[in-house]
């Protein structure tokens, strides 16, 4: 019985990892697994053969390991199990967001598939794990994370983070130190040469460098006019053409000038609305507060906006 | 007590936005004549007048119209200033109800300040035909409990309350406190410098304002916290306050409080303002062809073509009525008068050929002006003069200045002297002394006369043209000076912001546009009855002196012109009486003319004076005079329509009697020479002296220098290239 059950323990670990790293939908090498687990190439190599012989992986030659639908079964069973651990130990036993993985980890072994559904009861079925990943359904197939990996967004392009993927306690401690949790906007500012860290600006606010082997594990869902259809354009006033409104987001210039604007009604979050340019293309006539203003292009260049057209 | 009524016992001072009919409730309030504006920054002086009301008399202040008091420019400087010392019982605070929530920002820097306030809003009738509903009880006490009077100035509606109120504030003198919020950070560190300030300032609001504008880094409250004994360490705790909180905010704090400030007019706007949706107004669709990419520029010079036709052609009839009236009846009574208490006659030539011609010689052009001062009052009331800055803005920059400066420049046609003062809406120092120095080069109405004369005299029914091309031509030169300026002596500088704005279009009332045109007409008048007299019977005096002289070349002036003379022989026009006019010309340009007329025609010993015909047949012919005028200015007025000529151009405009003087003196070269001269040389005294208040002594002396040197070489050109180019 307690053979079984350590057999059970060390099987599911291989096929949950095995399914974290993707092999249901392409073959994952075995130094990739044994890495992963901690153990040696040589003992991972072994624990496949043997699963192989079960029915629940296919080894493929010189391509690596794939899980078969016995195997898939499995490792849906135990990330299902695994999940709602980490709901319950974070949201409902206040337990830190970078700690509740590891300790899921030990708990989702012992779980048998009615405590599961009690625990899926008792948190109302939730959809994702804290960590933005998706709980798979008891006889539903063991869907990917939204997004793509941070490391793959390129420059200047806004995201949202979807998920963290799973990884040792340290790095989601890392993770949450800076903020990249889940929810919140990111945009890559700057990739140093030859692959190198990424600049990030994290809620248009914090800007720090991040190592591309831990931006790896960061998946996002890039802002796009499809995805997001009412994510606002930010530009600046004098490119906002006639007959279109904008929001102040920010008045720049200096002191006397932002000052200036500030008086005439150019706060931030005002609305504001290029009424029509002047014959020559400068200035511009805007409409704000209910009034008639107009500004030069190069001032109104000062003004960032966000615009929804 | 009879005596105590006539001195004020109240002062009251206007403070408002541009364009929130302030000068209006000023006309309303005191009755005198003021000018009318509707663009931005017409009210550039403090302007006085009284009123009375239930026993009080009222000695009101028109402020400068700001957008608010943080004292950036010297309009806002001086309004401020004026507010805080005192001087004022009540400030009115004007706001434009049709545009609340920008007009109550500078009502709540004035409320902050914690003196007694009243406010007005003002165009109430137009926020009513918009549909816009304020309760004004509820916007009174949210701003501290203070008197919101709705009033419509320009037709005279709630004057009468809106005194109550401020006899009412000015007999309970102390407001109820009144503060915004401004965060728990900033509360506190008011609090810390209100605190330290208490030694010197006793009044709590005061402090708490004081302390506000130290942390909105205030240079005049600085100034003054700086006299203090303790001055140094409060300003220390300032610095360190200010360096906490900007770090906090991560913005500077003079943002952080305006903010703070829309903040809270926006939610007061929200309790006590329904505002329809906006419709498409009729400001847009009139805007739409006035600013229209292709019509706009276009446009914008018909209407100043216009002006000009108008002034020019309609005023022309009227000219020759105003002329015929004073060298004929007038002249004809005053000479049978002194002739009937048997004046001595040197008296009768002193009033008839020094007075009469003089300044009859100026009053002739009164029609014109009318016409020209009528029509600017239009533009600017109905709200065209700040579209003309949005159209020629992006053409003045190539002068190195903005749309703004259009407005003095378009003033100086009128006269030099208002619109150097009108400079002061430009917040730059530069941009106004830049517009000061071209505002000459607009030919202003005291030149037209001598355009007017010359143009007749020389060139017949091209008249109109050639003072046409004269007016181009000062704007050419401005043009070509503005850039070498720009260039040179004043470069641009790059901070500087155009924030410009639009208001409505409004029908302007008839009763401000001949308010705004009499007050014009009667400075024009006042100056031709008092400087000119004066001139006049000093140029009559020292053409007759030394005593017993013959010929006028022998008198005094003469020899004091022929003097000069020598200077102008190049230009063409090197004679003692030309030199004596331009001199003259120096203390006021209208001088031009009544000196060549005093010259020329008080010269002529044929003046001949009927003495002969009966009151009543003169009176009758000046009735007639003046309804064949009028006929006549219709007529052309109907003519300016192109393709209907009523006026027949066959016949010959009539000659002034001046005319055929200058005939026999100058050659069509060298009067042309001598207009371009008479364009470009220092417009007059009144000028320089604007110049020199405004600027300083050097700027004056640079003006005074650069325009006669101008002046001389443009007229050499003309004269010298003239006769290359075989145009004896």
């Amino acid at each position: 019985m307690r053979t079984q059950t350590t057999t059970n323990e060390s099987t599911e670990m291989y096929l949950k990892t095995l399914a974290e790293l993707g092999a249901c939908e392409a073959p994952v090498a075995v130094a990739q697994i044994a890495e992963r687990l901690e153990v040696s190439t040589v003992s991972a190599n072994e624990m496949m053969q043997r699963l192989d012989a079960q029915g629940l992986v296919a080894r493929q030659r010189y391509k690596g390991i794939e899980l078969t639908d016995d195997g898939r079964a499995i490792a849906r069973s135990v990330t299902r199990r695994q999940r709602l651990w980490e709901c319950f130990l974070a949201d409902h036993l206040g337990l830190n967001w970078a700690s509740v993985y590891e300790l899921s980890c030990r708990l989702e072994h012992a779980t048998s598939n009615v405590l599961a559904e009690a625990l899926a009861n008792y948190l109302d079925h939730p959809e994702t794990c804290p960590h933005g990943l998706p709980i798979p359904e008891m006889s539903g197939k063991l869907e990917d994370a939204d997004g793509i990996p941070l490391a793959k967004l390129g420059i200047g392009r806004i995201a949202r983070i979807s998920a963290i993927t799973p990884t040792e306690t340290h790095i989601y401690v890392y993770l949450q130190e800076r903020g990249l949790l889940p929810g919140t906007t990111v945009k890559i500012t700057g990739i140093a040469p030859l692959d190198g860290p990424l600049t990030l600006l994290v809620d248009e606010s914090d800007t720090f460098m991040l190592g591309q082997n831990v931006a790896q594990l960061v998946l996002v869902v890039p802002f796009s006019a499809e995805s997001e259809p009412a994510a606002p354009i930010e530009t600046t006033l004098d490119r906002l053409r006639p007959g279109h409104t904008g929001t102040i987001r920010h008045v720049g210039g200096n002191g006397a000038l932002r000052q200036r604007y500030l008086e005439m009604g150019l706060t931030v979050g005002a609305e504001i609305k290029t009424e029509r340019v002047a014959p020559l293309g400068d200035p511009i006539e805007y409409r704000i507060k209910g009034y008639r203003l107009s500004l030069r292009r190069k001032d109104a260049r000062n003004v960032q906006i966000t615009t929804a057209s | 007590m009879a005596a105590s009524v006539k001195t004020p016992t109240l002062t009251i001072a206007l403070a408002g936005n541009p364009n929130a009919g302030k000068t209006s409730l000023f006309n309303a309030l005191t009755g005198l004549n003021q000018g009318v504006g509707n663009f931005p920054g017409k009210t550039v002086e403090k302007k006085t007048g009284i009123c009375r009301r239930n026993g009080h008399t009222i000695s009101v202040v028109d402020l400068p119209g700001t957008y608010s008091l943080t004292a950036f420019s010297l309009d806002e400087r001086i309004a401020r200033d004026h507010i805080i010392s005192g001087e004022p019982d009540v400030v009115v605070c004007v706001a434009d109800a049709t545009n609340l929530e920008r007009n109550l920002y500078l009502a709540v820097q004035i409320r902050e300040i914690g003196v007694p306030l009243v406010l007005a809003l003002n165009m109430a009738d137009s926020a009513r035909a918009q549909g816009i509903r304020i309760d004004t009880k509820w916007l009174g006490q949210l701003l501290g409990g203070i008197p919101v009077v709705a009033t419509a100035a320009n037709r005279g509606h709630g004057i009468d309350e809106l005194l109550d109120a401020v006899v009412h504030s000015a007999e309970n003198p102390t407001p109820p406190t009144f503060a915004i919020d401004y965060g728990t950070a900033i509360e506190a560190a008011i609090a810390t410098i209100q605190t330290r300030l208490a030694d010197e300032i006793f009044v709590d609001s005061f402090a708490r304002w004081m302390a506000l504008m130290l942390l909105e880094s205030d240079q005049t409250v600085i100034e003054t916290v700086r006299e203090f004994d303790n001055g140094q360490a409060i300003l220390a705790e300032v610095g360190a306050q200010i360096g906490r909180l900007e770090t906090l905010f991560n913005d500077d704090l003079p943002i952080v409080s305006a903010d703070h400030r829309y903040g809270f007019i926006n939610g007061l706007v929200r309790q006590v303002q329904q505002k329809p949706v906006d419709r498409v107004a009729l400001t847009d669709r009139i805007d739409d062809i006035v600013t229209h990419r292709y019509l706009g520029l276009p446009l914008f010079m018909l209407v100043m073509l216009l002006v000009f036709r108008l002034v020019i052609d309609v005023a022309a009839p009227f000219l020759n009525w105003v002329d015929a009236v004073i060298t004929g009846p007038i002249a004809s009574w005053t000479a049978t008068i002194l002739t009937a208490i048997s004046a001595p006659a040197w008296l009768q030539s002193l009033v008839i050929e020094g007075i009469i011609a003089g300044v009859g010689g100026v009053l002739v052009f009164v029609p014109g002006l009318i016409v020209l001062y009528l029509f600017l009052a239009f533009l600017e009331d109905s709200g065209y003069l700040a579209r003309a800055a949005f159209v020629m803005d992006r053409l003045m920059t190539v002068v190195g200045l903005h749309g703004k400066a259009m407005i003095p420049l378009i003033l100086g046609f009128g006269c030099a002297v208002p619109a150097v003062y009108a400079t002061r809406t430009m917040s730059n120092r530069r941009d106004r002394i830049l517009t000061a120095l071209l505002i000459p080069l607009m030919s202003c109405s005291a030149r037209l006369p001598v355009y007017v004369v010359f143009g007749l005299a020389f060139f017949g029914r091209y008249a109109g043209t050639v003072i046409w091309i004269m007016y181009l031509v000062g704007i050419v030169i401005a043009v070509l000076a503005g850039l070498i300026f720009t260039r040179t002596i004043l470069q641009p500088d790059e901070n500087a912001a155009f924030v410009l704005e639009l208001p409505p279009y409004r029908m302007p009332t008839g009763r401000s546009l001949l308010l705004h045109t009499w007050g014009n007409t009667k400075e024009f008048v006042h100056k031709a009855g008092t400087l000119i007299l004066a001139v006049s019977v000093v140029l009559w005096l020292l053409l007759n002196l030394p005593l017993g002289v013959a010929e006028q070349e022998d008198s005094l002036f003469g020899q004091v012109s022929a003097t000069v003379a020598p200077v102008f022989e190049p230009l063409g026009f090197g004679t003692w009486e030309a030199t004596g006019s331009l001199i003259t010309g120096f203390i006021a340009k209208e001088l031009v003319v009544s000196t060549l007329s005093q010259i020329y025609i008080g010269a002529q010993d044929d003046l001949d004076i009927e003495t002969t015909t009966s009151f009543a047949q003169d009176v009758l012919e000046i009735m007639v005079g003046f309804w064949e005028a009028a006929v006549d200015a219709a007529r052309t007025l109907i003519s300016i329509i192109p393709g209907i000529d009523l006026t027949g151009n066959n016949t010959e405009p009539e000659d002034v009697a001046l005319s055929s003087a200058l005939r026999d003196s100058f050659t069509p070269l060298s009067a042309v020479s001598f207009l371009v001269f008479v364009l470009l040389y220092v417009p007059c005294v009144a000028t320089i002296a604007a110049v020199k208040q405004e600027f300083g002594k050097r700027w004056a002396v640079t003006a005074a220098v650069y325009q006669t040197a101008l002046a001389w070489v443009c007229a050499l050109l003309v004269y010298q290239g003239g006769l290359l180019l075989g145009y004896g």
